[in-house]
């Protein structure tokens, strides 16, 4: 497979994803009056897929409201979300008031996705409603922004450029407190790529939160058969045999100096950090009669939490998960 | 419908070629009447191979006929869940029904969870009918069937096979038999358990994780053993990895024959065979080699996080 196609199906995991929130908003698993508007309903999805979807986007939502909050009283907080696809977290915490003026965020991803993005936004009169700006066109970089709300189009394999639409197209500013969401992102990426993007990121903000998701345990059954799945999709993990289990996760970020780091398998996360009130909620919506399949696949992805600081320390427990840190 | 028709039917589902509408009608009006006259806990003599979830793992179905060796030759128990998840519940269950209807005695099917019509409209049954065959005229003739599936057997009088496990409101066999099974499986009470009550590590009852049966432990197990004269527990129901698990020393067994379980669950399969004295063999067997059959097309893959 050329380079081409294999980014072309990179892409379309973005497709899958959207389609996949689509089926777990409509069922009731959570709100989000934008998902509708970034993807076309797809395929009815089984049950252990929408909860686990669900698991998933609680994990990130969790790690944003930590940031926002543990730094409430910043002028100005940074996030970017590395390989966004169509994610419409910007428009959510829009809606939510959770961003203050200053504020800035970030959707980086393939040139070709963001202006697919750009294009859905600016023609939809409710997204751009809820921007409550104009999007203007950018003119050093493929994308749009308002003040708050970035969207850039990178090779992230080009660190240079990722720093570059960083710094200067999107404007953060590296002492500012910074908060990188990478969910499912970089293990599509040779680790000499990844490598690289982490080592930009922590060597060069000096109030950093990482949160990672992706996939690990590539050498039990279920692993050799998810690993063969993903690849004849022609989007390999390239990233899961550098990093395949959740300890290696923990010390990939130590390696790159986070001074704390916490690393579970999302069945550990959901279990813990899932409240009973919820788990009924969601028991109700559909059957589940996929527990040990469930636990399986949740068992085969990690959540990381990975925070770096030069200043006061005290901040970073409050950065990770409760227990975990 | 001759016996050379349903050879003929047979033959043709084997090849992964579902019947027409019409030919559906007539195989679930008369595997109906062969059922209404089962017992809700039907009678089986040893040698006898039993399976467990198939799962519309059609080709799967096939290896596992391959090595279980061919009916009326091999006397076959499926305790269940033979469609939803996989990609050929219609052809799958078809090729079970015919089998059932030409060796009645050879061939003994029980009821699962999935062989109903609430959860087949949300795991798959239900939408492939309809992309089969238009309608949802397949879906309903078949889920007609689903009433009339046995809720368990009994082996040589001394195996109890069931799809899902125990109910704390039944302490007997008799008490099985006096259930009116001919209805849709119903959200909890004793017929709902027998389909999705699992074994665990507990003390006596605890709840189930998915929101219907119950958990049963060890003890359980072993008062109703012994208040029936049963040596063992068959049941289904659960993943496991190895294809089969035996627990409470060896007074439960769950047996799986779904191998590489949705495509992705990297898993083995097996089927469990007793000879005359009850003594228990079990065949491992892999997923069918995938060159050998129709590959699913790619809205249908195997789901993850993406």
């Amino acid at each position: 497979m050329d380079l081409f196609e294999h980014d072309a199906a990179v892409q379309a995991t973005n497709d899958d994803a959207q389609t996949t929130k689509i089926n777990t908003v409509a069922r009731g698993y959570y709100e989000d009056p934008f998902v509708r508007y970034f993807a076309r309903t797809g395929s009815r999805k089984s049950p252990l897929i929408n909860r686990g979807t669900w698991v998933r986007v609680q994990a990130v939502y969790d790690s944003v409201y930590r940031f926002l909050e543990t730094y409430r009283e910043n002028s100005c907080r940074q996030i970017v979300s590395l390989g966004s696809g169509f994610d419409s977290l910007y428009f959510q915490l829009q809606r939510k008031g959770l961003l203050q003026e200053g504020d800035r965020f970030l959707d980086v991803d393939y040139d070709s996705v963001i202006s697919k993005k750009v294009e859905i936004i600016r023609t939809n009169p409710e997204l751009r409603t809820a921007l409550r700006a104009d999007l203007t066109q950018l003119t050093n970089a493929c994308g749009a922004k308002t003040d708050q709300y970035i969207l850039a189009g990178v090779d992230l394999r080009l660190v240079e450029d990722f720093k570059r639409v960083t710094e200067e197209v999107a404007g953060f500013n590296l002492k500012k407190p910074t908060l990188v969401i990478c969910e499912l992102v970089l293990i599509y990426m040779e680790p000499k790529y990844s490598d690289a993007v982490l080592s930009y990121l922590s060597s060069s903000f000096a109030e950093l939160l990482l949160f990672n998701f992706e996939q690990v345990g590539p050498e039990d059954p279920f692993g050799k058969q998810m690993t063969k799945n993903i690849e004849a999709r022609g989007s390999p993990l390239m990233g899961l045999v550098a990093y395949p289990s959740v300890r290696a996760q923990k010390e990939r970020f130590q390696k790159f100096n986070f001074n704390a780091v916490a690393a579970m398998s999302m069945l550990e996360y959901y279990s813990k950090f899932v409240s009973a009130s919820e788990k009924i909620r969601t028991n109700r919506l559909e059957p589940l009669d996929e527990i040990e399949e469930f636990e399986l696949i949740l068992e085969h992805y990690c959540t990381v939490w990975a925070s770096r600081t030069t200043g006061d320390l005290a901040h970073i427990e409050r950065l990770l998960p409760p227990e975990a840190g | 419908m001759s016996i050379e028709e349903l050879d003929k039917w047979i033959e043709q589902l084997k090849r992964c070629e579902y019947l027409t509408e019409a030919e559906v009608k007539v195989l679930c009006n008369r595997a109906r009447e062969i059922l209404v006259e089962e017992s809700n806990i039907q009678k089986i003599e040893a040698p006898v191979t039993i399976a467990g979830d198939i799962h519309g793992q059609f080709y799967d179905l096939l290896e596992l006929l391959k090595v279980g060796g061919p009916p009326p030759e091999t006397r076959y128990l499926f305790m269940g869940d033979f469609v939803d998840r996989g990609f050929y519940s219609v052809e799958t269950f078809l090729l079970l029904l015919a089998m059932k209807v030409r060796w009645p005695d050879q061939v003994t099917l029980i009821r699962g969870n999935h062989e109903s019509r609430q959860i087949t409209q949300v795991y798959g049954f239900y939408d492939e009918c309809v992309r089969k065959y238009g309608t949802v005229n397949v879906w309903r003739y078949c889920t007609e069937v689903f009433d009339y599936l046995s809720l368990g057997a009994l082996i040589n009088g001394k195996v109890f096979c069931v799809h899902g496990g125990l109910s704390p409101s039944i302490n007997t066999l008799d008490e099985i038999r006096a259930i009116d099974r001919k209805q849709e499986v119903p959200h909890d009470g004793a017929m709902c358990d027998l389909m999705w009550s699992d074994p665990e590590e507990v003390d006596g009852w605890a709840w189930s994780p998915r929101g219907a049966g119950y958990l049963f432990g060890e003890e359980i197990v072993k008062r109703f053993n012994h208040a029936n004269g049963l040596e063992l527990i068959a049941r289904a129901h659960q993943l496991v990895m190895e294809g089969y698990k035996l627990m409470f020393h060896d007074s439960l067994v769950t047996v799986w024959s779904a191998p590489n379980y949705c495509y992705r669950c990297g898993n083995v399969a097996a089927v469990l065979g007793l000879d005359a004295n009850l003594q228990k063999k079990f065949t491992v067997f892999n997923a069918a080699p995938q060159d050998g059959r129709n590959v699913p097309s790619k809205r249908l893959a195997p789901e993850y996080f993406l």
